[in-house]
């Protein structure tokens, strides 16, 4: 065969995979999910959930503002079905913006409490994760550590290792400040972190790992994050403080992981499938469930902790509902900037 | 001869068909017009959306990110082209014009970075580095925890990492122009008194200007396409900034004004390059003069030789390949079996379906402009032709950036016509395009060097057979340069492979390629996780790299 | 149906203001041989792409079989135009055997035709060799057979021997010579070789600076040049000053006769073989300057002893030398261009 008659060939086939893959893939049972979740921690759970339903999941992955925004874009012309995003005010958001439509759905409102999901079951959280304090024991003792206002103390001049501002975790939790002091407050918060000229790092894990190599003192990251350490090694020299705990204080920070039907879903029963087994089968504590894959806690009260984050302890949760946190997000995003914290 | 009996050619009056009754027509070169007017239309718009500043937009970008964008920006341009100059200029006449244990392996082993795409060296430097990596470790164990070692979220970082992965552009561009010199140039200028370093700077640098500011304006290309490296080491630059916007805010309309911004950078780079090759097109005469005797280096002066080669092909190619291995050990082990094969297939089937598909795109397109260079001897379609491959000098995100100005009025209206969704931008004919547009200069430049072989009079003689321009294209130039056709089919597969921006911000639901993967991956500090793809990039990456050894380091590099 | 197979009316090109061919006319009845003479540069080759239609003319007009196939504001694409074309390189198409060379200009049935024209070259047997295979002869061939085998109107010969052997020169053209009379097809050969145009042509236009100087048969163009140039381009001339009268001219040999009757003062043509040398006795005394035997005759330069240069030519029978003394005298009939 003459070399040009091979290239032409494999063009053509190229082509026509181009053309016939996509409309191939229409003829199985699928779910489209738009998911902010990042790759590894969920491609377990998923593929239980296909061997259990023999519908396919396919993911489109994104930071948790682009799928928001990707989803304001295409409006009725999206392709996807489900939305999948790891932070309560996105939820909020879309919910608000008319992107998702309601689920009437037994077996979900029977597994997730109503705190959990939308009033109009818009959307449902699948697990919950608290952001909180974490420190060396080595250089801090616990009785010098209270709350995430106490952060911005002087005392923590240099030993800060905190997530830039460009990251969800960071806008929420700044949001969260927002809505329990007021935006002068958090401002002044916040300002104060930024005076302690913190390091700023870009991955919660290696926030972690730098308290642990000792370049900072204490950091702000997710709990889970350190259960996944601790999980691959026992000794990690990093230990967890659950913030905001004192007698008249408001409780740690939490956030979901929630999902929702898009209101231009062509998927919806499949949808409505996979949102069912997220909240019951997939809550399970281990790689191949929704909060379990991640070390997360599982927002269905029947399901199992996984025993390294039991091991954190008991712990208060901050009250505010989840449905407000969309409403801060802006005004987090512009106060950050203000206040000169890193991106 | 018994045929003479009957006539061979029908005399006038025979059966013979009359000539057509075709209407003389001009023929216009409309196919590779419409050709070079695709791929340039996503640039014009861009350039048009200059004239229509949105001035509040502007002014609170001027007020927040902007100054500091513009001012690391340029620290980037600068470090990079003077590292990448010092570094590829130095090297490439190491080891042209010396001799020392290992030049041979290592002449050609200093390519090898070029398999590297930048982000993957970015976050392996990272995790090395930081202050929780094994090198500042080690450095804490043997000076003490307060030993003092560099920041590395700075911008030295990412110029150093930047350096690292594109000084072979320089290196290979100085190495050919260093060769060609003729030996007797040299050795003229040592008989008149000038010592070996002074022929270097006086003679062999300025006589190889053309091709460093060919190689060094290449490095600046890349260099300001990413936005990753950049973003790793905490140092946004404006390729930074228009993936912020876009991906993080998905704020299209500012992203596309920053992106208007950054293509003034990168044609001012264009223009910069173009000037200073000048009027100096520096050839041998005679071309075939004696090579450059190597200077055989014994000893001390050996060993720093040696040394020096080493340290850069291990700093930019050894570390950073071993370290994405042992990760992907450890990965592999701790993988369930079952589950990852079928992700990692999707990956990699989705990359090689784009790759793929944008490598036929792009050799189809720089096919036909070839085909009509050549065809119509028109300095319009010549000049078209050379304006159509403008892309490779714009970063990613700005080739994005044009492509959705181009084509979301043509799916709104499609959509408000057939009731259709975002049939183009939400597809992958909206990637392809981009990936068209970007790398139309690579393909163009090999298929163009490859039609030498077709000669002018073949064409002629087709067309005097009655072949329409489509019928020489298919049966003869096709043919005749499928082994360029080829080659420039690899090298866009694999700069798509390796290609980030433009992929993140226009990919298709479900289309998530290795580097898209890798990437995320990387960004969330899953460092082993994304070793796997990363590894599967470079390998794949390294195909074209040996065909470029093999090539002698010959290059078509516009 | 016109008279003419090839009509080229007036012709004009010029590539970035330079004239290349100021006004081109040219006619080739059908089954004619034409040749195009001239030095190189003289527009020859343009006018043959002009026609192939490579080119557009920028004024004149193309007309093939009567029908008009390019002119000032439009023409016919190449592939419409049922021209053939013989490349002085052949430009056979490397990855493509003899056959399918010729197979290239062919629609429908082909294998037939194939046969037919690899018998018509002489190259039964070898149609599924390479190109490469073949010699410069034999690719030649191949050359041929393809730009004949779609049955052309006109075939255009683009200097088709000057890729040859000298040696197999001569024996080629006569091979070839042979075909397109047994095609019986119109011609239009391009050359500088007026040895290669006059002995294949049926009529010989001879080309300077953008322009025919003169259109004729090989025996008109020797012995009755238009112009000064063309006599001198076309076989070998002495030109020599002199004042003419009526039928004759006085010139430095004496008086001659003219061919047409002339005034003034006029440069007169003598060919070498009209200068005769004798012995000192008569004629315009001369001393032999140089000489250069061939075999069936022999060139002899000479020097009056006015400081007149001359070329001779002489049998071969005769002997002279260097330095040597002769008398030069007038055979035949010279013809007289006004001077200046």
């Amino acid at each position: 065969m003459h070399p040009h008659r091979l290239l032409m060939i494999v063009v053509l086939a190229l082509c026509v995979m181009g053309a016939v893959l996509p409309a191939a893939a229409q003829e199985r049972e699928v779910v489209n999910v738009y998911s902010a979740r990042h790759y590894g921690a969920m491609e377990a759970a998923f593929t239980s959930f296909t061997d259990a339903t023999g519908i396919e999941v396919r993911l489109s992955q994104g930071s948790a503002q682009s799928i928001l925004e990707r989803l304001r874009a295409e409006g009725t012309q999206t392709v996807a079905d489900v939305y999948f995003t790891i932070d309560a005010g996105g939820l909020d958001l879309a919910a608000s913006e008319g992107l998702l439509q309601p689920v009437e759905s037994d077996i979900i409102t029977a597994a997730v409490p109503e705190d959990l999901r939308d009033p109009d079951n818009l959307w449902f959280a699948v697990s919950q994760r608290m952001r909180t304090i974490m420190y060396n024991p080595q250089t801090v003792d616990p009785s010098e550590l209270s709350t995430y206002e106490q952060l911005a103390d002087p005392m923590w001049n240099g030993r800060l290792c905190l997530r830039p501002a460009t990251h969800i975790y960071t806008i929420s939790l700044v949001g969260a400040l927002i809505n329990d002091l007021g935006e002068e407050a958090a401002e002044t918060v916040v300002a104060g972190w930024v005076a302690n000229n913190p390091t700023y790092i870009d991955s919660d894990t290696r926030i972690l790992e730098t308290i642990a190599a000792g370049g900072c003192d204490v950091g702000l990251t997710n709990h889970y994050y350190l259960a996944r350490l601790l999980s691959e090694d026992p000794e990690f020299p990093v230990a967890l403080f659950w913030a905001n705990q004192g007698e008249d204080q408001r409780g740690v920070f939490r956030n979901v992981s929630g999902v929702g039907v898009t209101a231009a879903a062509l998927n919806v029963e499949n949808a409505i499938t996979l949102i069912e087994w997220m909240v019951t089968d997939g809550q399970v504590g281990d790689e191949t469930g929704i909060p379990g894959g991640n070390y997360e806690f599982p927002v269905n009260p029947d399901a199992e902790l996984i025993p390294v984050i039991a091991e954190f302890g008991e712990f208060t949760i901050d009250p505010v509902t989840l449905s407000s946190y969309g409403d801060t997000q802006e005004a987090a995003v512009a106060l950050l900037e203000r206040a000169g914290y890193g991106f | 001869m018994t045929t003479a009996s009957r006539p061979i050619i029908p005399r006038l009056n025979d059966t013979a068909a009359p000539l057509p009754k075709a209407r003389l027509r001009f023929r216009l070169p409309l196919v590779p017009l419409l050709a070079a007017g695709l791929t340039l239309l996503p640039i014009a718009l861009l350039a048009a959306e200059l004239l229509t500043p949105r001035v509040d937009l502007w002014a609170e970008l001027w007020e927040t990110i902007l100054p500091t964008m513009l001012g690391n920006t340029l620290l980037l341009m600068v470090g990079v082209g003077v590292g990448t100059l010092v570094i590829g200029t130095g090297l490439a006449w190491l080891v042209v014009t010396h001799e020392f244990p290992g030049r041979r392996i290592l002449e050609h082993a200093l390519l090898l970075p070029l398999a590297m795409p930048a982000f993957v060296m970015g976050f392996t430097f990272m995790s090395l580095f930081d202050f929780a990596g094994p090198i500042q470790s080690a450095w804490r164990q043997l000076f003490g925890r307060g030993a003092p070692f560099p920041d590395i979220y700075t911008g030295g970082s990412a110029i150093l990492v930047l350096t690292l992965v594109l000084y072979p552009y320089v290196y290979m561009l100085a190495r050919a122009a260093f060769r060609e010199q003729a030996g007797t140039t040299l050795e003229a200028a040592r008989a008149l008194g000038c010592t070996r370093r002074s022929a270097f700077f006086r003679l062999a640098l300025p006589m190889a200007r053309p091709s460093l500011a060919a190689g060094v304006s290449l490095a600046l290309m890349e260099a300001m396409t990413d936005f990753a490296t950049v973003r790793f080491f905490s140092f946004p630059t404006i390729s930074e900034g228009v993936v912020r916007l876009w991906e993080g805010r998905m704020d299209r309309v500012a992203a596309t004004e920053l992106a208007s911004l950054l293509m003034v950078f990168a044609l001012g780079l264009l223009v910069v390059e173009r000037w200073m090759r000048g009027r100096a097109r520096f050839h041998q005469q005679g071309g075939k003069g004696r090579r450059v005797t190597r200077l055989r280096l014994r000893g001390w002066r050996a060993l720093v030789a040696f040394l020096a080669c080493f340290v850069v092909l291990f700093a930019a190619f050894l570390l950073p390949v071993g370290q994405l291995v042992v990760w992907a050990v450890a990965e592999i082990n701790g993988l369930i079996p079952g589950t990852w094969e079928t992700v990692y297939g999707q990956y990699v089937g989705n990359t090689f379906l784009l790759s793929g598909g944008g490598a036929a795109a792009t050799v189809g397109l720089a096919l036909v402009l070839a085909h009509g260079a050549r065809i119509y001897k028109s300095r319009w379609v010549r000049g078209a032709a050379r304006l159509g491959t403008l892309g490779y000098a714009l970063p990613g995100s700005v080739v994005a950036a044009g492509v959705l100005l181009t084509l979301s009025p043509i799916d709104h209206a499609l959509g408000d016509l057939f009731g259709t969704g975002l049939i183009l931008t939400g597809s992958l004919a909206g990637l392809i395009y981009a990936y068209v547009v970007r790398f139309a200069a690579v393909a163009y430049g090999s298929v163009d060097a490859s039609m030498v072989k077709v000669k002018p009079s073949m064409e002629e003689a087709a067309r005097t057979l009655g072949a329409s321009p489509l019928r020489i294209l298919r049966r003869i130039q096709a043919p005749l340069i499928a082994n360029g056709m080829l080659a420039g089919a690899i090298l866009v597969f694999v700069d798509i492979m390796k290609e980030l921006p433009a992929t993140l911000l226009l990919r298709p639901f479900g289309m998530d390629t290795l580097g898209v993967w890798a990437y995320m991956l990387a960004a969330e500090s899953f460092w082993q996780a994304a070793s796997i793809p990363a590894l599967t990039i470079v390998a794949v990456g390294l195909l074209p790299v040996f065909l470029l050894m093999r090539g002698g380091g010959d290059t078509s590099a516009t | 149906m016109s008279e003419y197979a090839l009509q080229c009316v007036d012709l004009t090109k010029a590539y970035d203001g330079n004239p290349v061919l100021r006004g081109i006319d040219l006619h080739a009845r059908a089954g004619q041989i034409i040749a195009l003479l001239g030095p190189s540069g003289c527009g020859k080759t343009t006018t043959l792409r002009l026609i192939a239609g490579f080119e557009p003319p920028d004024a004149g007009e193309i007309s093939v079989d009567g029908r008009v196939v390019a002119d000032a504001r439009r023409a016919l694409p190449t592939e419409e135009r049922r021209i053939g074309m013989v490349f002085q390189e052949y430009a056979l198409f490397p990855h493509l055997s003899v056959q399918d060379n010729i197979a290239f200009g062919l629609r429908g049935a082909k294998s037939e035709r194939i046969v037919e024209m690899l018998a018509l070259v002489g190259l039964k047997g070898l149609g599924r060799r390479m190109p490469h295979e073949l010699s410069g002869g034999q690719q030649q061939r191949v050359a041929l057979a393809r730009a004949l085998a779609p049955a052309p109107r006109v075939l255009l010969l683009d200097e088709p021997f000057s890729n040859l052997d000298t040696a197999l020169r001569a024996q080629v053209r006569a091979e070839i010579s042979t075909i397109l009379r047994g095609a019986g097809i119109t011609c239009l050969i391009v050359t500088h070789d007026q040895e290669e145009a006059l002995s294949l042509a049926d009529e010989v236009a001879v080309m300077f600076d953008g322009q025919i100087a003169q259109a004729a048969d090989a025996q008109t163009l020797y012995r009755q040049p238009a112009t000064k140039a063309v006599a001198a381009f076309v076989g070998e001339a002495n030109f020599l000053p002199g004042r003419a009268h009526g039928m004759t001219a006085r010139i430095a040999l004496g008086d001659v006769t003219l061919d047409e009757a002339a005034s003034g003062a006029v440069d007169v043509l003598l060919r070498p073989e009209q200068l005769l040398l004798g012995g000192e006795d008569g004629g315009t005394q001369a001393q032999v300057r140089w000489r250069e035997f061939y075999g069936h005759d022999q060139r002899i330069g000479v020097e009056t002893d006015a400081g007149l240069k001359l070329v001779a030519r002489a049998d071969a029978g005769e002997r002279f030398l260097p330095g040597q003394r002769v008398g030069v005298r007038v055979r035949g009939k010279g013809r007289a261009y006004g001077s200046g």
